[in-house]
């Protein structure tokens, strides 16, 4: 990214770090009839701050991210910005950046004619507004594609465009619904670093919708997880990983070994379990589990019986079976490919994890 | 001629054959609209003809007489005898030259009304473009004929003309003042045109409608959605029977006729003028009218004891009209339609 | 011919000897032509034809000599160019009426749920199954002197004299409205409801009011439907006979019932031809207008 576009002088209207807006999501309710879409969902976002809403479909998440834009009517709570409640703002009066899973550009206009028609309605003089876009483009790397027309453009370029059109004027908060879902995986990856880059240069609060977790890790501040309306955790991505709160979450996000309380007790050996009142499972990553103990640290034993051994490029996922008949993986990194070509269905080994990595949670009703 | 229009022949005419009984005299064929020319004429015209003759009589129909004259002739294969068509399209095939002479040595012209015969057909009834009036709208004095039509201030109110010049030509003269007598001789004169058609148009701001059928002035005056209409008695008279409200008047009607004619090349022609002339009789016309109510041609019609006198009174040719009724010269009209056609509809487009 | 790699042995077999490809050329071109072979003889029998017929036919005069008279007459004769000034004035009001009834009605049903749209469209094609001639005596009742609307107003005592509504260009304009609108309005609502209405939000979600995302982006798009929509309205307009006849009460002349009087009181088919010629004439130079116009406001 050509950072030195951005620091252009002022006059031309450049696109500035925008004085950020932390926004509070109170409480808020949304039915549809008998249904709840959500439920008192609260929020806190701190002002330049980049949170990632993190849900499968149906659980809430775009109907939240709508219902910030504007365009879904909630029925309960409050959302404050600037110490008011604009709950009662329509969408068009509210200033927010919104970029939409499919675009949403105006197929009838060119590139740089979908970029200025927020700055037209702001009543920018032309010329001016035409420079601001034109330096939107170039800041989402699409200079030259001034006036091309919508329908000649790739799915990743679009996405660019719908990008400068959302950040041209400047909005103190962005919301971006799953603008990444219908691209390809690589070039989804590219973008996710570019977009995280991008609101670091341009500090503006964002609120990101995504079902892919692996997209949440790697663009959040933090992750606000939703499940049925609710939001379940908010974290930040190591700690929504390493620490979920409960076996939703645990699943939810990476591989997940999870044992009950009891059950842990008989099966860990070499050391005590902690006590976590209300925190019923005990979870742990299957990447945590190694087959030889770590060197200077206190780790725990767990003894199972391999089940399957599948190669899947970049590690290992092993199959097992516990000695009370539970089915578990475990992850092993591509190092230890000559212990696993000595492995094979139906051993006993012993597997061990660090003492550290061993965490409780919560249950699901 | 037009012999691309052969295979229209089938379609254009629809014909209908009929079972009477057969006599040795011979077949005559008979081209009509149907309906109540039909019945009335199988009745009173060619059914006692056809007895009197000891000949049998096939029946055709069409909607468009000339024009299924004009594909029989076309097509070179002539299937009728006798045609039945307004005295105005007879005067056209006879100019086109697809009508025979009528043979008035077997038809006696001497029983008709002047002007009800033509060289190429001879007339079976008559109807009369009229004055008709709402009688609400005029409830102290009824207007009296075409100058009453016209004036706009003794009558105030919405007029109806015809959207088609032939007869209102006439009735813009006889409102302007010319006597029934000089008529046709001053509509030869491109100043009496202008004259009629000046007259029509300080009229036009009263001008409602320009109708164009029968049904549709009829339907005008019953509605009182005009005041006055030029129109044909008929129509007007079943107005006055369901609407109440309307009147007209036999005063100044302009007489025009429907009649049969011979097309050129009819298989049975010499059979057609017999035929003809046998139809052509007092009392067959008075029959006729117990299915049309149109006025006969033959002025002894009325005194053969036929027509009940009620009847007798809502036929134009009554004795007591026929002074009051100008007969519409037909070869002038034949000669001049187009021209007058033309001027006409500029007139009303303007 | 150099085949490429390993398509090579395919090819080969493919082709199974020289001369065999201008067969497989044939059999390719018949392949396309054959399904189309109907529908191109059905325009040809029924389109070309009688259209190459009259012409042909607007050639002769009454006696059946060839001669250009019929084609004088409609240059010379002043109301011939009335009536198709008439003609050409009653489409377009209708097609400004259909714009001004129908794009906010089409804009009102696409708004609509799915299902409660379904019942509107359904609504809308209802009168296309009722006849012409019923639909203009029924505007008759309703407009004439002693009509429905004179009657209450008289009766108020809003007007002292009945209001000339009916046998006019109004009345006329009024009754191919009502009957043109659901035309208009099919293909209206197929291209509205093929805008995303993501693309309203998104406006709104920039600052533009409903009204402004309205003018800007959903007419916009729209405009391609709307355009056909008046087009398809104003050329099968310039051929309308009943209501016209009925409800302009002779006030209104229309080309086409010149074309009937040609035919039926003169049975001049020269005549009527002819105005069939110059009336399909201009209506191709205004499809050409509309295409035109179109390509202009969607370029951009």
């Amino acid at each position: 990214m050509r950072r030195g576009r951005l620091m252009a002088p002022k006059s031309t209207g450049e696109i500035a770090r925008a004085s950020a807006q932390a926004i509070e999501i109170r409480n808020i309710t949304k039915r549809y009839g008998d249904q709840t879409a959500l439920r008192r969902v609260s929020l806190s976002v701190e002002p330049g701050e980049f949170v990632a809403i993190l849900g499968s479909s149906g659980s809430g998440k775009s109907t939240l991210l709508m219902a910030l834009a504007g365009f879904v009517q909630i029925d309960e709570g409050a959302i404050i910005l600037q110490g008011r409640d604009i709950a009662p703002v329509p969408a068009n009066a509210r200033g927010f950046g919104v970029v939409f899973q499919n675009y949403a550009l105006f197929p009838h206009m060119s590139v740089i004619d979908n970029v200025m028609y927020p700055l037209n309605l702001r009543g920018v003089p032309r010329r001016e507004a035409r420079a601001r876009a034109a330096e939107a483009l170039a800041t989402v790397k699409l200079a030259g594609f001034e006036d091309r027309r919508i329908d000649a453009l790739s799915g990743g370029q679009r996405q660019r465009v719908a990008l400068a059109r959302a950040i041209v004027y400047e909005p103190a908060v962005l919301l971006m619904d799953e603008p990444l879902s219908a691209l390809d995986k690589s070039l989804r990856e590219e973008m996710q670093i570019e977009i995280r880059e991008l609101h670091d240069k341009l500090n503006i609060t964002t609120l990101y919708v995504t079902h892919d977790q692996r997209e949440a890790l790697t663009m959040a501040d933090r992750i606000a997880v939703m499940s049925r309306g609710e939001i379940v955790q908010v974290d930040t991505p190591e700690r929504i990983y390493r620490e979920p709160s409960s076996e939703f979450v645990a699943r939810f996000l990476g591989e997940a070994v999870l044992f009950a309380r009891a059950a842990a007790g008989r099966l860990l050996t070499g050391g005590a379990l902690a006590e976590s009142p209300g925190r019923d499972l005990v979870m742990l990553r299957s990447e945590d589990l190694r087959l030889d103990p770590a060197p200077g640290e206190a780790c725990l034993s767990l003894r199972a019986r391999v089940h399957a051994i599948v190669f899947q490029g970049d590690s290992w996922l092993v199959q097992l079976d516990t000695a009370e008949g539970e089915r578990f993986c475990a992850r092993a990194q591509r190092a230890s490919a000559a212990r696993m070509a000595s492995l094979a269905s139906g051993d006993e080994i012993d597997l061990f994890v660090r003492a550290a990595d061993i965490h409780h949670v919560r249950a699901d009703a | 001629m037009r012999t691309w229009v052969k295979p229209l022949l089938a379609a254009g005419v629809c014909a209908l054959a009929l079972a009477t009984p057969a006599f040795a005299g011979g077949t005559v064929t008979v081209l009509t609209p149907g309906g109540s020319v039909k019945d009335g004429g199988r009745a009173a015209l060619w059914g006692p003809a056809a007895a009197t003759l000891g000949i049998t009589v096939r029946e055709e129909t069409t909607d468009e007489g000339l024009p299924a004259v004009r594909l029989q002739a076309g097509a070179g294969r002539v299937t009728s005898d006798i045609v039945f068509l307004s005295a105005y399209e007879a005067e056209l095939g006879g100019r086109e030259g697809i009508l025979e002479p009528i043979d008035y040595s077997v038809v006696d012209k001497s029983k008709f009304m002047p002007g009800t015969t033509s060289p190429f057909c001879v007339g079976i009834y008559g109807y009369a473009t009229v004055l008709a009036w709402n009688t609400k709208t005029y409830p102290a004095k009824a207007p009296a004929g075409w100058k009453d039509f016209f004036d706009t201030k003794a009558f105030p109110g919405k007029r109806a003309m015809r959207g088609n010049a032939e007869t209102q030509i006439e009735v813009a003269l006889l409102g302007d003042g010319v006597a029934p007598a000089d008529l046709y001789k001053v509509m030869s004169t491109d100043e009496g045109i202008k004259r009629a058609l000046d007259r029509i148009r300080t009229l036009k701001p009263n001008i409602a409608v320009w109708w164009s059928s029968g049904a549709q002035h009829a339907q005008l005056m019953q509605d009182g959605e005009v005041d006055m209409s030029t129109g044909w008695n008929g129509r007007f008279q079943s107005a006055k029977k369901a609407g109440g409200k309307t009147d007209y008047t036999f005063n100044q009607g302009i007489l025009a006729t429907d009649c049969f004619a011979v097309p050129k090349g009819a298989p049975n022609k010499e059979l057609a003028m017999k035929m003809i002339g046998a139809m052509s009789n007092a009392k067959s016309q008075a029959e006729l009218t117990k299915f049309i109510t149109y006025g006969p041609v033959i002025p002894e019609a009325f005194e053969v004891g036929i027509i009940p006198p009620e009847t007798a009174r809502l036929l134009p040719t009554h004795p007591d009209y026929r002074d009051r009724l100008i007969i519409q010269d037909i070869g002038w009209w034949a000669k001049n339609n187009d021209r007058i056609k033309a001027l006409y509809e500029d007139m009303m487009t303007e | 011919m150099i085949a490429q790699g390993s398509d090579m042995a395919g090819a080969m077999t493919a082709a199974p000897a020289p001369g065999g490809e201008p067969k497989l050329r044939l059999r390719r071109w018949l392949e396309t032509a054959l399904p189309v072979a109907p529908g191109l003889a059905i325009v040809f029998a029924f389109v070309l034809l009688p259209c190459l017929w009259l012409v042909w036919l607007s050639l002769f005069n009454d006696t059946g000599q060839i001669s250009g008279e019929n084609y004088q007459r409609i240059a010379e004769q002043v109301s011939y160019r009335r009536i198709f000034v008439t003609t050409f004035s009653v489409s377009l009001q209708t097609v400004l009426c259909c714009l001004v009834l129908g794009v906010p009605l089409a804009t009102f049903i696409v708004s609509l749920p799915e299902r409660t749209r379904a019942l509107f469209v359904a609504f809308i094609l209802f009168p296309l199954w009722t006849s012409l001639l019923v639909r203009a005596y029924a505007w008759l009742v309703i407009l004439q002197r002693n009509g429905l609307i004179n009657s209450w107003l008289l009766q108020a005592g809003l007007i002292d004299e009945p209001l000339p509504l009916a046998f006019n260009a109004f009345a006329t304009v009024l009754g191919m409205t009502h009957i043109m609108l659901p035309v208009f309005l099919l293909p209206v609502i197929g291209a509205m409801s093929g805008i995303d209405r993501g693309l309203m939000r998104a406006a709104a979600s920039m600052g533009a009011s409903r009204a402004h995302a309205y003018r800007t982006v959903f007419l916009p798009l729209a405009l391609p439907g709307i355009l056909a929509g008046a087009t398809l309205v104003f050329v099968m307009s310039l051929g309308f006979y009943v209501t016209p006849a009925i409800l302009g009460g002779g006030n209104v002349q229309v080309i086409s019932m010149r074309i009937a009087r040609s035919l039926s009181t003169y049975s001049n088919f020269g005549a009527a031809a002819a105005i069939g010629v110059v009336l399909l004439i201009a209506t191709f130079a205004m499809l050409g207008v509309s295409l035109t116009l179109r390509k202009l406001l969607l370029r951009r």
